[in-house]
């Protein structure tokens, strides 16, 4: 066998996954399941992301003017702000296709950047999609500025809504746990494409620009089309992410766009393992929990100590700051690094 | 018909003259040296042929065709390709999968042949393999296959850039420093080496600070000092010429 095929997990781990909003409903709530569905837009968003820092080494700081580009494109070609509405297999190539172009119009300028100076080029990049989309109102009004766009369509198939609960064969499916299975089919055909591509030509040639971008041009790989190439494929993966969270959410508006939610897309890849796919879903999964688990912080408080003494949205961002610290300081090379990635930390 | 013809290379970086008027040939499969003084320019004129440096004046022909310049990979698909002074193999990944690299230029298998991995596809990667198993079988390194590229030694790491550099298909191998650091056993089997990648039909470009070692492999000999050319003749030539002894050992010091 030339490319391994993805590893053949055991019926049961398949049946977990299937399961899973299912017992997290029963255990803890509606409101958890929610999360659950969030978690798999970060894992979309994450395994994205990975393609372009992970498989071919290029620190980008604005990914999720990706997931953006994404969310907009849906909102525009599925509300009342233009009164289109189109059906979901019409905007997701549409989607497919701006994002990519976003991407390549993105990286281009970037090509002969390295290291911190691509990470700030890049950072500077999100930034300036977000200003767009905060004023993007006049002469014509696209995107309704800081109110952002709402009403919009939720995802549906044909007659099937992803919104409402639906009966099959005779047992109730509540609308998060269909939106569950949706969001994992795509995380699913994420993690597929990007294990083909992670051990074919194209991969390759991506991990020898991220170890030595000169010596690989010296061997005639085309650089810029290449790293074009990770550019556009993971702007993909953000758009899509970003079309299902605008028809999953019904609005978008711009703050959901900012710096820090790049940071927080890079610190799951990095603190899962670069380079992994499984790091990579488990740093996704990890940290898109974890603020939600510390939630209930102020509730603690009041009943160890019978007050609030430290804001609770504070000390929640102080123990995840504290999390991460404490990731790194034990894993550098994050939870399930990529062989490559665990050698560089431990050989030298 | 000459394989590479570089005809009055000039390269300024500043104010410093790096290279002036530099012209050297190189006959299909012969082999070729490159000698010279610390700082005299070799390197930049490897660079220059290998497009990473754009030349300020002069043309660079290969096999009848203009070398694109400031393409290295553009270069390499035209058949020259290199290796570095300073050794730059994949560092993380396998002996194999560095040497899998060299053949990207020769494949060609993209985004949906990754995703669909038909026949064809599967194919190519099998014949990318095992190519790249006979290269390192050829350079003497099938039994490190599987190990990490940085783990190697010295030595093996620049044999490994050779089978990298070889993958690629070249016509003309430009190799910088080969034997640097190394030891006389490891000179002799780098000699060896470059010999029957020669006899393989590849012509080789090599620099070199140690003229003998290099006068015993090279049909002819170019020396650079101070951006220019210095000499151009035989082995024996060279090796008799005043001013090229006095470049290396200084004025009138050992006579």
């Amino acid at each position: 066998m030339i490319v391994p095929l993805p590893r053949f997990k055991p019926l049961w781990m398949f049946l977990g996954i299937l399961l899973l909003p299912w017992v997290i409903e029963g255990l803890l709530g509606r409101g958890w399941v929610r999360i659950l569905d969030f978690a798999l837009l970060s894992v979309l968003l994450a395994v994205g992301l990975n393609i372009v820092v992970g498989y071919a080494g290029l620190l980008d700081l604005g990914f999720i003017a990706f997931f953006g580009v994404g969310a907009y494109a849906y909102a525009l070609l599925a509300s009342p702000q233009f009164g289109l509405h189109w059906p979901l297999w019409a905007i997701l190539p549409t989607g497919v296709l701006v994002a990519a172009g976003f991407g390549v119009a993105l990286g281009w300028p970037t090509l002969g950047l390295r290291g911190d100076y691509l990470a700030i080029v890049t950072m500077g990049f999100g930034e300036i999609i977000r200003v767009f989309l905060n004023n993007l109102t006049a002469p014509v009004n696209i995107t309704n500025g800081p109110q952002g766009i709402t009403m919009i369509d939720a995802l549906h198939l044909g007659n099937w809504s992803f919104a409402r609960p639906h009966r099959v064969l005779g047992i109730p499916l509540p609308a998060l746990v269909g939106t569950y299975y949706l969001f994992l089919l795509f995380v699913l055909l994420a993690l597929f494409l990007s294990r083909r591509l992670e051990y074919s030509r194209i991969g390759r040639a991506w991990m020898a620009i991220r170890e030595d971008e000169i010596a690989a041009a010296s061997m005639g790989l085309d650089t810029r089309r290449l790293k074009l190439l990770a550019y556009a494929l993971g702007a993909v993966f953000g758009g899509v992410a970003g079309g299902l969270f605008a028809g999953f959410q019904g609005f978008v508006s711009p703050e959901s766009f900012t710096l820090q939610e790049s940071v927080m897309i890079l610190c799951m890849v990095v603190l899962g393992g670069m380079g992994n796919l499984r790091g990579v879903v488990a740093g996704a999964l990890l940290l898109a929990f974890l603020p939600e688990v510390l939630r209930p912080l102020g509730g603690w408080q009041q009943h160890w100590f019978h007050r609030v003494l430290i804001d609770p949205s504070t000390l929640r961002l102080l123990l995840f700051g504290i999390t991460l610290v404490v990731l790194m300081r034990w894993r550098p090379e994050g939870l399930l690094p990529s062989r490559a990635r665990a050698r560089e930390w431990h050989t030298s | 018909m000459s394989l590479l013809e570089a005809k009055g290379i000039s390269k300024h970086f500043g104010g410093v003259q790096a290279l002036q008027n530099v012209s050297l040939t190189v006959e299909p499969a012969s082999i070729v040296g490159l000698i010279g003084p610390n700082g005299a320019g070799k390197t930049t004129f490897f660079n220059v042929l290998t497009g990473v440096y754009v030349p300020d004046e002069g043309t660079l022909t290969f096999a009848g065709q203009p070398l694109p310049a400031g393409q290295p990979h553009r270069v390499a698909r035209a058949g020259l390709v290199r290796t570095f002074q300073n050794i730059r193999v994949f560092p993380q990944m396998s002996v194999l999968e560095n040497v899998m690299v060299g053949f990207h230029g020769r494949t060609h298998s993209g985004l949906l042949g990754a995703w669909f991995n038909g026949p064809a596809v599967r194919r190519e990667e099998r014949e990318i393999r095992e190519g790249a198993q006979e290269l390192l079988k050829w350079v003497g390194l099938q039994e490190m296959a599987r190990r990490v590229a940085s783990t190697l030694s010295y030595g093996a790491q620049r044999r490994l850039e050779i089978a990298r550099a070889l993958a690629t298909g070249p016509r003309l191998l430009a190799l910088d420093e080969p034997v640097a650091g190394m030891n006389g056993a490891e000179r002799g089997h780098m000699a060896e080496l470059i010999l029957r990648i020669r006899a393989a039909g590849i012509a080789l470009l090599v620099i070199e600070h140690d003229v003998r070692w290099i006068a015993q492999l090279c049909e002819r000999i170019t020396v650079l000092d101070h951006g220019q050319r210095l000499a151009e003749g035989t082995s024996a030539e060279i090796q008799a010429n005043p001013q090229v002894i006095e470049a290396y050992l200084g004025h009138g010091s050992h006579g």
